[in-house]
């Protein structure tokens, strides 16, 4: 089991950073350009949440679909599956959206034993926390609302999602490369 | 100003600490160099609340990581988390909320203690500056981050005689999410 790819956005859909570590199927089969790629996830999530927070069972005052809505109010979309990857969110109050894709897909045995991915919900928050904040918000020289290159955040990314068990062997060997 | 450090156990990341009087020394020749670089007083009152205001804006980022709050609901909340809260972990110091108006959209941040303003005294030819006036950037700089749109100000300020320091937050919208794309792209 690993990690697809990494996106993280900003408020205003800027993609401020974007990394792969496996994608067998181009960009170019499916929405085109990296740009519209990004600009899809992003739509989806959004879409997604707001639907989500519609359709809330619990809440007493639910906003009907398409109104604005605000941060926070309503429940939080989470992850979704497919019958191969699952695609996990986080979304922080300052507006910040990281989404990771995560394969599900293995061999038989492994499957028997891992059924699937587990909630990524804690290890997206302490990505966030750990890693985001520390390497990219202190950063003097991130601007926000900017997409960012540190070396220092995908190192630490790596590690931290290799800790997990995120990252297969080979991806491991293409990340150090 | 305590600045985050690299986090041991999750639920109870380390926070670097900084020499208080090493930052109220810095602060102060930061503002004596905007004095001397700019000379007109106004202009440096809106140069602290613009640096005031990038702060804020990085700021809140590392408070939601280290601070695990829950929602708040209102700008009630709001006003009570930055004052119990975000002033205690960053400047070390508590502040009360006080002085709602009766549409909960304004409230006043009182503060008894100041670590920005230790040591420091006011000569009478600075009385129109606004010494802690990043302290009012890096408010209103924080809250636009999560979508409230605010005004900082400040009514009191012990530097100039005044029995506390006071900054009076008054909310002009709490946006909502829009999505930033045109439908037809």
């Amino acid at each position: 089991m690993g990690c697809f790819n990494i996106y993280i956005f900003n408020r205003q859909g800027t993609c401020i950073y974007y990394h792969e570590w496996f994608r067998p199927k181009s960009v170019k089969q499916g929405a085109g350009t990296l740009q519209d790629d990004q600009k899809q996830m992003f739509g989806l999530f959004w879409t997604l949440s707001n639907f989500c927070a519609t359709m809330d069972p619990k809440d007493q005052d639910k906003p009907q679909l398409g109104t604005p809505r605000k941060i926070g109010q309503g429940c939080k979309f989470r992850s979704f599956t497919a019958n191969n990857y699952k695609c996990n969110f986080l979304e922080v109050p300052s507006g910040i959206k990281v989404g990771c894709q995560k394969c599900t897909w293995t061999c038989l045995l492994v499957l028997n034993t891992h059924r699937e991915a587990p909630d990524l919900t804690d290890v997206l928050q302490a990505l966030y926390d750990d890693i985001f904040v520390e390497y990219v918000v202190k950063n003097p020289l991130y601007v926000p609302g900017q997409s960012f290159q540190s070396e220092q955040f995908v190192n630490a990314l790596n590690a931290f999602l290799r800790q997990n068990g995120l990252l297969q062997q080979q991806q491991i060997m293409q990340a150090s490369a | 100003m305590l600045r985050g450090g690299p986090a041991g156990a999750r639920n109870a990341p380390s926070l670097e600490q900084i020499n208080a009087e090493v930052f109220t020394l810095t602060y102060g020749s930061i503002v004596r160099q905007l004095i001397s670089d700019f000379e007109d007083i106004e202009e440096v009152n809106k140069q602290l609340e613009q640096m005031g205001y990038n702060m804020g804006i990085r700021l809140v980022d590392e408070f939601l990581a280290k601070a695990k709050i829950t929602r708040c609901s209102s700008f009630r909340d709001t006003a009570d988390v930055v004052a119990k809260q975000a002033l205690p972990m960053f400047l070390n110091v508590s502040a009360n909320v006080a002085n709602w108006n009766p549409d909960q959209t304004e409230c006043s941040l009182i503060l008894t203690d100041n670590p920005l303003a230790d040591f420091v005294e006011l000569p009478e030819e600075y009385r129109e500056l606004k010494y802690c006036n990043v302290l009012a950037g890096v408010v209103r700089g924080a809250l636009e981050m999560v979508n409230m749109e605010v005004e900082c100000r400040w009514v009191s300020d012990m530097l100039k005689g005044d029995d506390c320091y006071e900054l009076r937050i008054k909310l002009n919208e709490h946006r909502d999410e829009k999505f930033p794309f045109k439908d037809d792209d």
